[in-house]
């Protein structure tokens, strides 16, 4: 199978959706003629346009707002916030309107939105740009947090997304953006609530999110070097989520290491950890490890940095302390 | 260096135990041997032995002290001589709060706690290889295994390998059957070695299998405890003789049969099944009647006991065992037993115990009718008077030991008394 690159994948979902659809359009900061801050809209603006590639000025509220109004009103919007670090300046169109409307209209309008963004530590891009802040979204019914973690799942995550009617939020991670992948030619689409297995073990369950998927394959390379046959979920969708892929699993090993770059206080792996003790209590054999961000801004000094968030030796001595 | 004296662990379900009395005090002299405390555990009371001679130097816990099992409670030495330091886990007493007691928290993980109740383990005795010390799966499955496992020392097991011995057929002499090198050697002559051909296989199936799988679950399950009394047989004999003369056979089972059914009106604990968490006492009164056949052992059941006569007894048992030797048998008339007895009387045995056909919870042992001197309190003389030994087998965990002695006792006069049973 070819191989390409994350982020072209995603240009390639969007290509596609967009000859598909003529009500698709993209909205955001520098996504024209320049191609996007980390080039993700490349190539778009001469294929489709000014008016289907919109570029706006440095307003994140006002391209929420614009969106979920075309969302609401027929259009089958595609924002895309710079960093979403930005986010913060749109949370009422999100939290109050999207992820609303259709449930108080009594279903009778559809809000086809997708949230596109980055995030994630590792650039030296400070506080203010490296934040991983989609778990915030998890606790707000109504929307759907997606988080491709290779190229194959971003692009038929974002076709998904695209066609779901529902707001989606889209969370791509920077360092991931130039690692290739193997991506089909043809058409393919990933539903939302369906775990990947992207190794299979049976000593550990290692359930991973975006860029720490890459780290936890990573270690658990390392690991079977010295016995440990560690097993690596990929949730995909955080909203929906697949419970059933991580509780079989950790039934069948017994032993669960969560890996996530949100902070560890209030963030995700506290949510996995709590379904896994609900519903699989007796199956545990050792406390279940939780591995986040530490609960400080992220540093700008790389030294620093490169200790932020969970690196690959933080997650084998967190299989080792249990295995 | 002083010798520690700890609080023993006296059954697996012991914890704590309390001190009762020390019998001697701190700095006094000991002998080995000699009872220095009394202590309480969940089930009884004993005196814990002076394990060496010489001056009891520490004692770390006062009268009424409960104190967890295996934790230090005095050491033992020479006079002046220093001790340890113990850190001694604080004691409770017993006039206190229960729910304050200090046991010692065993870290054992949900999985293996499963595991070790679904294997019915008490996990208290699993040595824990996980983090923190916590117990683990595998910690019961090498537990488990080890369980599997013939014990056994080294040099027995190397000695068994270079002969061609299977060690799992050499008897042990040593604790709990644990096999030296001696009884490998002593063993040689008796069993094939491993190349060896038996000289006939038999299939372990069909009733063979049915009767021994029942059997073997019921031994392991539930516990035996065991009660023989010497029955007197003189008046039923002649009873038996009369009868006969009157044309009317009966068997000495029949008598027995009537006997037990009585003992059982009194003592329905006898009569009973536990099952699952409850304990059912029956209604009728269904006792079987173990019968030796070609096709192997069946156990007729003659249904509601209480409720006829020894000639209607006689008349229905004559009738089932007949047709038990024969195989004509309905399913019916070999279920629904309450209480069973095996008599085997005729095969010329003394005494023996039975193995309690479940769900039931107590099986009578008869054995055969001979004449032995019995001291005659009137006459001051041995007499020679037909005797006969009853063994009752009881499921401890339905009836205790006490009542199961009143119950054969009242079998027992029944059977000495046979007007009674009228």
């Amino acid at each position: 199978m070819r191989k390409i690159r994350y982020v072209d994948a995603l240009i390639e979902a969007l290509r596609e959706e967009m000859i598909r659809d003529e009500d698709i359009f993209i909205i955001g900061e520098d996504i024209g003629p320049f191609g996007g801050a980390f080039k993700t809209t490349l190539g778009l603006y001469e294929q489709f346009g000014s008016e289907r590639i919109i570029d706006t000025p440095i307003s994140e509220s006002g391209i929420i707002g614009t969106a979920v109004g075309a969302a609401a009103t027929g259009c089958r919007p595609i924002a895309e916030l710079m960093f979403g670090d930005f986010v913060t300046v749109a949370m009422d169109p999100i939290v109050n309107q999207a992820a609303k409307m259709r449930y108080m209209f009594g279903g009778k309008l559809k809000l086809p939105l997708v949230i596109k963004t980055n995030y994630g530590s590792g650039r030296s891009a400070a506080a203010q740009h490296s934040q991983s802040l989609y778990g915030w979204f998890t606790n707000v019914p109504g929307l759907k947090v997606v988080l491709p973690s290779t190229p194959y799942d971003a692009k038929g995550l974002l076709k998904t997304a695209i066609r779901d009617d529902n707001p989606v939020l889209f969370f791509e991670h920077k360092l991931l953006y130039t690692v290739t992948g193997e991506v089909p030619e043809e058409e393919y689409t990933i539903p939302f609530g369906v775990a990947d297995i992207k190794r299979a073990g049976r000593d550990v369950t290692i359930v991973a999110t975006g860029y720490m998927v890459t780290k936890s394959l990573q270690a658990a390379e390392e690991l079977a070097k010295e016995g440990i046959d560690a097993e690596v979920i990929d949730p995909r969708t955080l909203v929906p989520l697949d419970k059933a892929t991580i509780i079989q699993s950790v039934k069948k090993t017994g032993r669960l290491v969560i890996v996530d770059e949100g902070h560890k206080t209030g963030g995700i792996t506290g949510e996995l950890a709590a379904i896994v003790v609900e519903e699989a209590f007796d199956y545990l054999d050792a406390p279940v490890q939780r591995l986040g961000s530490l609960d400080v801004p992220v540093p700008f000094s790389p030294s620093l940095e490169k200790i932020f968030a969970p690196s690959e030796k933080d997650i084998i001595a967190a299989v080792k302390k249990i295995c | 260096m002083a010798t520690e004296l700890i609080m023993p662990k006296l059954g697996l379900t012991m914890t704590e135990g309390t001190i009762v009395n020390w019998l001697k005090k701190e700095g006094e002299n000991v002998t080995e041997g000699e009872p220095l405390v009394e202590i309480l555990s969940d089930k009884s009371n004993f005196e814990l032995e002076a394990p060496e001679t010489g001056v009891l130097l520490k004692v770390f816990y006062q009268d009424g002290a409960v104190v967890p099992v295996v934790q230090v409670i005095a050491y033992i030495g020479q006079p002046g001589e220093k001790i340890e330091k113990v850190l001694a886990v604080p004691a409770t007493t017993q006039d206190e709060n229960t729910e304050k007691k200090e046991v010692p928290k065993i870290k054992i993980s949900p999985r293996a706690k499963k595991l070790a109740q679904e294997q019915g383990i008490d996990y208290q005795v699993i040595i824990a290889t996980g983090p923190d010390g916590r117990i683990i799966e595998g910690d019961v499955k090498k537990y488990l295994e080890s369980m599997a496992k013939v014990k056994t020392t080294s040099t027995a097991r190397k000695v068994a390998e270079d002969m061609g011995i299977a060690i799992e057929q050499v008897v042990g002499t040593g604790v709990s059957g644990r096999i030296y090198k001696e009884d490998v050697l002593k063993s040689i002559k008796e069993i094939p070695t491993k190349q060896e051909e038996a000289l006939k296989e038999i299939p372990y199936t069909g009733i063979r299998k049915l009767v021994g799988d029942r059997l073997s679950s019921s031994k392991f399950s539930a516990p035996h405890v065991y009660f023989t009394v010497d029955v007197d047989m003189t008046r039923i004999i002649e009873a038996r003789e009369k009868l006969k003369s009157l044309g009317a056979k009966t068997s000495l089972t029949d008598f027995i049969v009537l006997a037990s059914a009585r003992a059982l009106t009194k003592y329905p604990n006898f009569n009973a099944s536990l099952l699952e968490d409850k304990i059912f006492h029956h209604k009728q009164i269904n006792i079987g009647v173990a019968v030796a056949t070609e096709y192997g052992l069946i156990v007729p059941v003659v249904k509601n006991v209480q409720a006829k006569s020894l000639s209607q007894i006689s008349m229905e048992s004559v009738d089932l065992i007949e047709r038990a030797r024969t195989s004509r048998l309905q399913i019916e008339e070999y279920k629904g037993g309450t209480f069973t007895i095996s008599n085997l009387g005729m095969a010329g045995i003394d005494n023996f115990t039975a193995i309690i056909n479940p769900p039931e919870a107590a099986i009578l042992a008869v054995s055969r009718v001979q004449k032995k001197p019995v001291f005659d309190e009137a006459s001051e003389q041995f007499v020679a008077k037909p005797m006969m030994t009853i063994t009752l087998s009881a499921d401890h965990r339905v009836n205790d030991g006490w009542e199961a002695a009143l119950f054969v006792t009242t079998i027992q006069k029944y059977l000495e008394e046979p007007l009674s049973l009228l």
